[in-house]
């Protein structure tokens, strides 16, 4: 009998907590200083996040978070987090777009350079080259036969800036219509407008998002069918 | 189970397939070009309203299940639905028109500033284009200069829009194309532009929307000339910059 209490009370508790809806995490906050502690003066080559997908493909996208747990650059006294890609072979044959995402409050502010495969910068992108692409706040390219690496690094220049966008966007209703002649029903969707100001702060933290596309070919394979 | 399995095997294919839109992007500094001819006719001589998600689109789905008599509906409640838009279309182009308002001299007049700080040597591109406001056809000049290239800024359509019973606010769509001069099958650049766009097409270029610029109804538009064009103005200088952005 006392077990049979304790089951029934496990069974509802369990109930409950099926029910229970849980609240989303907050969104992830801006960050907007950076210590400085075990920062580096060049960024490390041989951590370099591979841009080549392990199976054939014409693009590919990769994301990044860029947190406390990712190495940080020190030049003169401004410090910034950072992350190295490494671009496919027959590098010349790809475009490739990469920025910080656009979340829900904060947006990792990018600054990109080109490296050579000594780690030389051969190109750095102006503030102005910027521009929402999509979802993120970024720059597109087709890198130089000799550029081998995409350095992404929080712009201090820009983190702490806050923009406010306006969105429009399309939100979707599930219906169902039954026919009275037939018996038999059908689902439909019905859409409305969703308009709202969002308001994002350039971080040292977030995500980073790169896509690769390949012009000819699949990605590091510009003769592959 | 056999046709859940089916029906998992034709999502996969079609996921699958999916590519998503590939820009060309365009670098001033290693590109080698410095000559630039523009196609002629930007941007339409004329507004065209926007709307999505509207009721009448909404019935139209939600009977589109209900056989003949739905059918029939569906038909009715989109023919009404296209009458108010094209009367809308005409009450906002008479607001415009009477404030002088020259949206292609607009446009021209901002991308051209703006291209003059390139240091490009431009000129014009005299070619027709039809009336779907597509790229133009480009033939090779053998005799191009070496460095030139063939700029197309094709606006597909601007105007006021509005989204399933949102504010009516300015939005623009426009098309860029850059093509050597000598090999028009070399795309030099290659990429969309859309101000105030609903679904974000990504890797292309979006420009936010100006806040300041919404009206309930079109009757607050005939009744604030002065605004509707500002906002419109606005739309159309922020797309020419973001244009000749992609051109740096």
């Amino acid at each position: 009998m006392r077990n049979l209490k304790w089951s029934f009370g496990l069974l509802t508790a369990v109930l409950v907590s099926a029910c229970a809806s849980t609240p989303p995490p907050p969104p992830s906050v801006a960050v907007l200083t950076l210590s400085g502690e075990g920062c580096v003066a060049a960024p490390l080559l041989t951590d370099a996040v591979s841009l080549t997908p392990e199976k054939k493909k014409a693009y590919y996208t990769v994301s990044t978070l860029i947190n406390e747990v990712r190495p940080c650059l020190t030049a003169d006294t401004e410090v910034s987090r950072y992350v190295v890609y490494a671009l496919p072979l027959s590098a010349e044959n790809h475009t490739v777009s990469v920025g910080g995402r656009q979340e829900a409050i904060r947006t990792f502010a990018p600054s990109v350079r080109l490296l050579d495969a000594d780690g030389k910068t051969t190109r750095q992108f102006a503030d102005d080259r910027f521009a929402v692409l999509g979802n993120i706040v970024g720059v597109q390219f087709r890198p130089l036969p000799h550029e081998r690496y995409i350095l992404v690094q929080s712009n201090p220049k820009l983190v702490g800036k806050s923009v406010n966008t306006l969105e429009t966007r399309i939100g979707t209703n599930h219906g169902y219509a039954l026919n009275p002649a037939t018996g038999y029903g059908s689902s439909y969707q019905t859409q409305h407008g969703i308009e709202n100001t969002v308001n994002r702060v350039f971080s040292h933290e977030g995500f980073v998002d790169v896509t690769v596309q390949a012009a000819t070919g699949m990605i590091g394979l510009p003769n592959e069918k | 189970m056999k046709r859940l399995m089916g029906s998992l095997l034709v999502v996969g294919l079609l996921g699958g397939c999916a590519s998503p839109y590939r820009p060309v992007p365009f670098d001033q500094a290693t590109s080698g070009i410095s000559k630039i001819q523009v196609v002629e006719d930007a941007i339409p001589a004329k507004t065209g309203v926007r709307k999505l998600a509207t009721n009448g689109q909404n019935m139209a789905a939600a009977t589109s299940g209900l056989g003949l008599a739905g059918l029939v509906v569906g038909m009715a409640a989109a023919g009404i639905e296209a009458g108010i838009a094209n009367n809308q279309n005409g009450k906002i182009n008479t607001v415009l028109e009477s404030q002088k308002f020259d949206g292609e001299a607009i446009f021209d007049e901002a991308f051209e500033a703006s291209l003059k700080g390139l240091n490009y040597e431009v000129s014009s591109f005299k070619a027709e284009r039809d009336t779907s406001r597509s790229l133009v056809a480009v033939t090779p000049q053998a005799n191009a200069p070496d460095g030139s290239a063939v700029l197309d800024v094709a606006g597909v359509a601007y105007g006021y829009q509005q989204v399933g019973g949102t504010k009516w606010r300015p939005y623009v769509v426009i098309l860029v194309r850059m093509v050597d001069s000598k090999d028009p099958k070399k795309i030099l650049l290659d990429n969309r532009v859309e101000y105030n766009a609903v679904a974000p097409v990504p890797l292309t270029v979006n420009v936010p929307g100006n806040p300041d610029y919404a009206f309930d109804k079109v009757e607050d538009i005939e009744a604030d000339p002065a605004k509707a064009t500002e906002g419109l103005r606005i739309a159309l200088v922020e797309s020419a910059r973001a244009t000749a952005q992609l051109l740096k």
